[in-house]
């Protein structure tokens, strides 16, 4: 295959360019860089009380509302992204043009990315220049590695999203199958693994594992290990998990948060080439 | 040029294309003519090669499988949904198309020019007119000045002087040797641009031949579509009834089933009677 990286950095251009004229990326972004900001206040509210580490206190007041937030932004993004173009037919016009799905696909993706990158740091942005003129400024390389961290989580679920709307011809089917997905994600899955490990009688490395299938899981051990070094807080399962695989289970987590975009990404390219521009 | 070989597809179990045949010389201009769902559409996407497909087709020599980015570099084409990025500006589009054409930088200009589209460029394209729309999609078909026009139905949204205008320029386009193949079901369209008539029939080719023959041949009905005051549609529709004219409502206007060489007629009937005409139009139907 002749991959041609202009057109890809041509699409990814118009992508991010179009994204900043879109409302809904709009919205995300403001509803995004508000919550964040009133978390990280509300974190630095015991600042006298509980010492200075004004980074650590944000970072766990916010993965809460990221894992609500962030999964929702990215699916839903990501499923408007060819879905919408396909029936407005803006993609018949581009794939017409000389540039292949491959480059489209990859194009979106990086250039939904990227917004949701700038999203991103405006809203942690306002929080650490917060945090930091209020003088909490311990712990600040953890607030980065959880930016990290987020961006991920993000990546993870555009591509769910992409991969949606690669396989859907509606968008509000699209759509409606994003918020589906993004309820399963968020509820379904943590009620589903207590439920099934209690009917089928799971071991905690089979629960373990089934919580490794969800990016959300992934993202929420990885932020609250990095965090306090321990899983103690999230029971028997994180106890095991830290036991089994001590300095490794990091990578082990941020390594399912590259491949699961990756695979997912392509797969939405056979798909989208498979269903044609139309 | 273009070399269509036992080209078929299917949309789930229907057929839409059965394998087609079809050679188009260097600077022919062929018009594709059929009822709505004939094919014509689905011909045209799959020569883009944006629709998987059934046989063969080599353009220039390439196939378009295997060498699908060199052929599209030849290729021009206007949708018969002008669907653009409604958010980018005229300027931001034409970049936009003219960097994935790989094409100059000049060529965007000289374009804005001869379609006069100079003033809009900094419009988003949500904010322009159909009209405006039709010639910014035609100055993207024209950056490169790529030898192959493919145009689907590309008047169908145009009022008269708009595709007056744009046919003109289509009889320019052809002059300079350019090789188009352009869907219409407007026979008055075809004659004036084309130089041979590929008609298809339920994803048949049925068909090949001159205009003036295909007209000869299957241009026996049409409809005249007459504009006048809805005050006056129940006069008018029990006038040329009475005259023994098959009418109908439609919208905003009168449709009447009538022979072309008398299409005159239904209009002189109204303007006899004092029924003012606001504006008509006629279609020659194929079948």
């Amino acid at each position: 295959m002749n991959i041609d990286f202009k057109n890809i950095n041509l699409i990814a251009q118009k992508e991010i360019l179009s994204s900043f004229r879109n409302k809904w990326f709009l919205l995300y972004t403001i509803v995004f860089a508000a919550l964040s900001l009133a978390l990280s206040l509300i974190g630095l509210s015991g600042l006298e009380t509980y010492g200075v580490s004004g980074f650590g206190r944000t970072t766990a007041s916010l993965i809460n509302m990221i894992l609500l937030f962030v999964p929702l932004m990215g699916l839903t993004l990501g499923a408007m992204s060819i879905a919408y173009e396909r029936e407005r037919g803006t993609l018949l016009y581009i794939l017409s043009q000389p540039v292949s799905y491959f480059e489209v696909v990859i194009g979106k993706f990086l250039g939904l990315a990227l917004s949701i990158l700038g999203s991103l740091i405006l809203g942690f942005g306002l929080s650490g220049f917060v945090i930091a003129y209020k003088g909490g400024s311990a712990d600040a390389a953890g607030y980065l590695y959880f930016i990290f961290l987020t961006f991920l989580l993000a990546l993870s679920n555009l591509a769910a999203g992409m991969f949606i709307s690669g396989y859907f011809k509606k968008y509000d089917t699209a759509l409606g199958v994003s918020i589906f997905t993004w309820l399963f994600l968020v509820i379904f899955s943590d009620l589903g693994i207590i439920g099934t490990s209690f009917l089928v009688n799971l071991n905690i490395n089979q629960v373990f594992i089934l919580s490794l299938l969800n990016p959300l899981q992934v993202f929420k051990i990885s932020a609250i290990y990095s965090l306090r070094d321990n899983l103690e807080l999230l029971g028997p399962v994180g106890i095991y998990a830290v036991r089994s695989f001590g300095t490794g289970l990091q990578f082990l987590l941020i390594g399912i948060l590259i491949i699961v975009p990756t695979g997912l990404i392509f797969f939405t390219n056979k798909l989208f080439k498979k269903r044609g521009a139309v | 040029m273009i070399q269509i070989k036992n080209l078929s597809k299917y949309y789930g179990k229907s057929k839409a294309l059965d394998d087609l045949n079809i050679t188009i010389s260097k600077g022919e201009a062929a018009a594709l003519w059929g009822s709505n769902g004939a094919g014509k559409t689905t011909l045209i996407r799959c020569l883009l090669g944006v629709i998987p497909f059934r046989g063969e087709i080599t353009i220039d020599n390439k196939n378009l499988i295997t060498d699908d980015k060199a052929i599209k570099r030849l290729i021009g084409f206007i949708p018969q949904e002008i669907s653009l990025h409604d958010n980018l500006t005229v300027e931001e589009t034409l970049n936009f198309y003219s960097q994935l054409k790989k094409t100059q930088v000049t060529d965007i200009g000289e374009w804005m020019v001869i379609l006069d589209i100079k003033n809009f460029e900094k419009k988003l394209v949500k904010e322009l007119s159909g009209g405006m729309k039709q010639k910014l999609a035609l100055a993207i078909a024209l950056l490169g000045h790529p030898p192959i026009l493919l145009l689907d139905e590309p008047t169908a949204n145009l009022d008269i002087k708009s595709r007056d205008d744009f046919l003109h320029l289509l009889t320019l386009l052809k002059k300079e040797g350019k090789t188009i193949l352009s869907s219409s079901h407007r026979i008055e369209e075809v004659l004036s641009f084309a130089d041979r008539v590929l008609v298809l029939d339920n994803g048949k080719l049925i068909a090949d031949a001159p205009p003036m023959e295909i007209y000869k041949r299957f241009g026996k009905n049409g409809t005249l579509k007459i504009f006048i005051n809805p005050s006056l549609f129940e006069n008018a529709l029990s006038l040329l009834t009475r005259e023994g004219y098959q009418s109908y409502r439609n919208g905003k206007g009168i449709l009447v089933k009538v022979d072309p060489d008398l299409k005159i007629e239904p209009i002189k009937i109204l303007l006899k009677q004092g029924i003012s005409i606001e504006n008509f139009d006629y279609e020659v139907e194929l079948f």
